[in-house]
C-alpha cells in the first residue's frame, strides 16, 4: 500500500516515484538486483534460511555485499549519473555499516527497488534514504553487454 | 525499532501468537535481512512460547510463506529444508509443511 511504503520511506511523499510490481514475499532487493525473482539473497549466517551463492563471503558486511557485486561484473565507482554503456547499482547501509538493501538503475535513468516484502517501485535514489535503510555506501557499475 | 503491545490478560495462546505475528510482519515488511527479521523481539518472544505456537506458525506458513524458519528450527530442532531450497520461500515453507504433517500437527 502506498500509505504503508510512505511512511517507512518519508522522502517518497515528495517524490514522483511509482509502484512497479505488486506486494511479494519470494524475492528481495538483492534477488532483484541480482536478477533473481524466484529466491531470497542474504548472507544470513544460517546457510539454510537465505540463498547467498557459496563462492562468496557469508558476512552481513559491505565487504561481503561488494564481493557478490563484482562477482556479477560490477565493479565500484563513484557517480551514480546514468551513462548509456553502463548499468548501475546501488548498496544502503545503516549507520552501524551493515548493509540493509540494494537498487539498480534503470535505463531512465532512475532507479528500481524492491522493497523487502513490500512492492517493487521505481524512484530517486535519495528517496528511500532515511532510518529504514540508511544511506548509500556503494556505487557500482557494468558495462551493459556483461549483462 | 519495534516495540511488543502488552500481553491482555486473559489472551489465549493463539491470540498472543496472532497478536505477536501481526507486529512482526507489520515492522519488518520492509527488512531485506532475514538476521534483523528475527532479532525482532515479537519474533523472540513467539520462539519463548514453544512448541505449543507450532501448529500457528505452520498454518500462517500455508496461508502466506514467509520467514518462520529460523522459529521453527529454534523450537523444533528440526532441519528439513534441502540445501538446495535455501532462499526458496515457498519450497522452504513445503518442506516444513511437510515436516508438520509428518509429526502430528494439526493446524
Amino acid at each position: 500500500m502506498v500509505e504503508e511504503i510512505e511512511s517507512i520511506f518519508p522522502n517518497l511523499q515528495r517524490s514522483r516515484y511509482q509502484v512497479t510490481s505488486p506486494e511479494n514475499q519470494a524475492y528481495n532487493c538483492v534477488a532483484w538486483v541480482a536478477g533473481d525473482t524466484l529466491k531470497w539473497w542474504w548472507p544470513d549466517p544460517d546457510v539454510s534460511d537465505a540463498y547467498w551463492p557459496p563462492e562468496i563471503t557469508r558476512n552481513e558486511t559491505l565487504v561481503a555485499f561488494i564481493e557478490l557485486f563484482r562477482a556479477l561484473g560490477y565493479a565500484p565507482c563513484e557517480e551514480s549519473e546514468y551513462e548509456p554503456d553502463h548499468e548501475r547499482i546501488a548498496i544502503f547501509a545503516a549507520a552501524d555499516g551493515m548493509p540493509t538493501h540494494a537498487a539498480k538503475q534503470l535505463s531512465s535513468g532512475r532507479w528500481s527497488s524492491q522493497l523487502g516484502k513490500l512492492e517493487d517501485i521505481e524512484h530517486a535514489l535519495d528517496d528511500i534514504c532515511g532510518s529504514a535503510y540508511g544511506s548509500v555506501v556503494q556505487i557500482m557499475k557494468r558495462p551493459t553487454n556483461l549483462s | 525499532m519495534a516495540t511488543v503491545p502488552a500481553r491482555k490478560p486473559a489472551e489465549t495462546i493463539e491470540e498472543r501468537f496472532d497478536r505477536l505475528a501481526a507486529t512482526w510482519r507489520s515492522d519488518t515488511r520492509f527488512l531485506s535481512s532475514t538476521t534483523k527479521m528475527a532479532d525482532h523481539p515479537a519474533y523472540q518472544e513467539i520462539i519463548t512460547m514453544g512448541e505449543e505456537v507450532v501448529p500457528f506458525i505452520l498454518r500462517e506458513l500455508e496461508t502466506e510463506p514467509d520467514h518462520w524458519f529460523k522459529a521453527l528450527r529454534a523450537i523444533t530442532g528440526a532441519q528439513p529444508v534441502e540445501a538446495a531450497d535455501a532462499g526458496n520461500v515457498p519450497k522452504m515453507a513445503k518442506a516444513w509443511l511437510s515436516w508438520g504433517r509428518e509429526h502430528g500437527y494439526q493446524w
